[in-house]
């Protein structure tokens, strides 16, 4: 057993650790197509693609950001205010409490009330969270989902981590890749400021959509950093 | 790769910019590590040279900024990560590498604990305590490599 393995907290065993090991597959990814338009949002995907396409000059083609559009209707914006937020540089998008009525962000953050859950790789659990007294990026954000949703994830995925990578926009692969999933859960979430983001998270990436969603439809909101000792980690390994 | 471009795409520079898809993928980092280094296990499917641009390439970055050191140690985690789970696809010189990278963190010590811009225009803060903890979880215990000798 590796020395990796011994320093983790995760509880497991050495010879399912090998087993999963030996059968990650992760560098022989498979194609995906993320690109699931849904009827009538060619405008609103096409004003979001070139909006992020000029926030991100530097991005090549290949991993320029290609959303899917699940996340349609889901957030009250018009396709020119989501133009507008993704054209704003990082650090300068305004705060969703100007462009999100009250109710709707109320009723967004409702479902953060009950816990906030997230996934990762082992390899970033070993490298980001171990590592650390508490959870997050370097300014103090941390994205997460509502804890009865990565329940519902967790029931479909009946221990299947493809089934979160695409419920969650990770790439088919990516959690073998990293040896394995962990899921994070934070039910004392009271004081952790869970917001809407604004995108100007650290986290916030090319794929970044206004609104409280991701681009695959589930719903998010940010942390402040998260105490490790608040947290509730489970391991899966997959295959 | 075959421009002889490996430290920019191992740096992330510019066109070479790796973006993980997820919200919820945490990494601070100018590229994705991760993805960058699948490509370099595709390559090495395809021309025999893919692995030792990879130990080149992180040659270089260990001799280069203090930003590109940090990307270097970076990488050797995951690797190490991968080795230590049996998953490694890549044959790398981890502990020369290592070694390597012990000689030159003190070179850029007070940079490390600032920020560190990239190329591509991403910023690292407190990359010093990533190091130290990467050093303290996987470096030492599985390499026996001290990358902060005089603070241990």
């Amino acid at each position: 057993m590796s020395n990796v393995a011994r320093v983790n907290e995760v509880p497991r065993k050495a010879s399912r650790l090998k087993k999963c090991l030996r059968t990650a597959t992760a560098w022989l990814l498979l194609t995906v197509s993320l690109l699931l338009w849904g009827a009538g949002a060619p405008a609103l995907a096409k004003a979001a693609s070139t909006a992020a396409a000029q926030k991100e000059s530097s991005v090549s083609v290949e991993s320029a950001p290609s959303h899917d559009w699940k996340w349609l209707g889901k957030a009250p914006l018009t396709a020119e205010q989501v133009q507008e937020i993704l054209a704003a540089p990082k650090g300068e998008r305004p705060d969703p409490a100007t462009y999100l009525d009250k109710k709707y962000m109320q009723r967004h953050l409702k479902q953060f009330r009950q816990g906030v859950s997230f996934v990762m790789g082992l390899d970033n659990y070993v490298m980001y969270v171990l590592t650390r007294k508490s959870i997050g990026r370097e300014d103090g954000s941390c994205f997460v989902m509502p804890k009865i949703v990565c329940d519902d994830i967790a029931k479909k995925a009946r221990g299947d981590i493809s089934v979160y990578e695409q419920a969650l926009g990770f790439e088919p692969g990516y959690f073998q890749g990293h040896g394995g999933l962990v899921r994070i859960d934070v039910t004392e979430v009271a004081d952790l400021h869970v917001r809407i983001p604004s995108g100007n998270e650290a986290g916030a990436n090319a794929y970044w959509l206004p609104g409280g969603y991701t681009s695959g439809g589930v719903p998010e909101a940010v942390s402040d950093l998260i105490p490790k000792a608040r947290i509730h980690v489970t391991r899966l390994q997959g295959e | 790769m075959a421009k002889g471009e490996v430290v920019p795409f191992l740096r992330g520079d510019g066109a070479y910019r790796k973006i993980p898809q997820s919200d919820f993928a945490g990494e601070d980092a100018p590229t994705d590590t991760w993805q960058v280094l699948r490509d370099i296990h595709t390559a090495a499917n395809e021309t025999s040279h893919a692995e030792k641009a990879l130990s080149d390439g992180l040659s270089a970055l260990l001799e280069g900024t203090a930003g590109d050191v940090y990307l270097a140690v970076l990488y050797l985690t995951r690797l190490s990560l991968a080795e230590q789970g049996g998953r490694l696809p890549l044959k790398t010189p981890l502990h020369e590498l290592l070694l390597t990278a012990r000689e030159n963190m003190i070179k850029h010590r007070n940079a490390f604990s600032g920020e560190l811009v990239f190329p591509n225009g991403f910023i690292k803060k407190a990359a010093l305590e990533d190091m130290q903890g990467w050093n303290e979880t996987v470096f030492l215990p599985c390499y026996g490599v001290d990358l902060f000798p005089d603070e241990n």
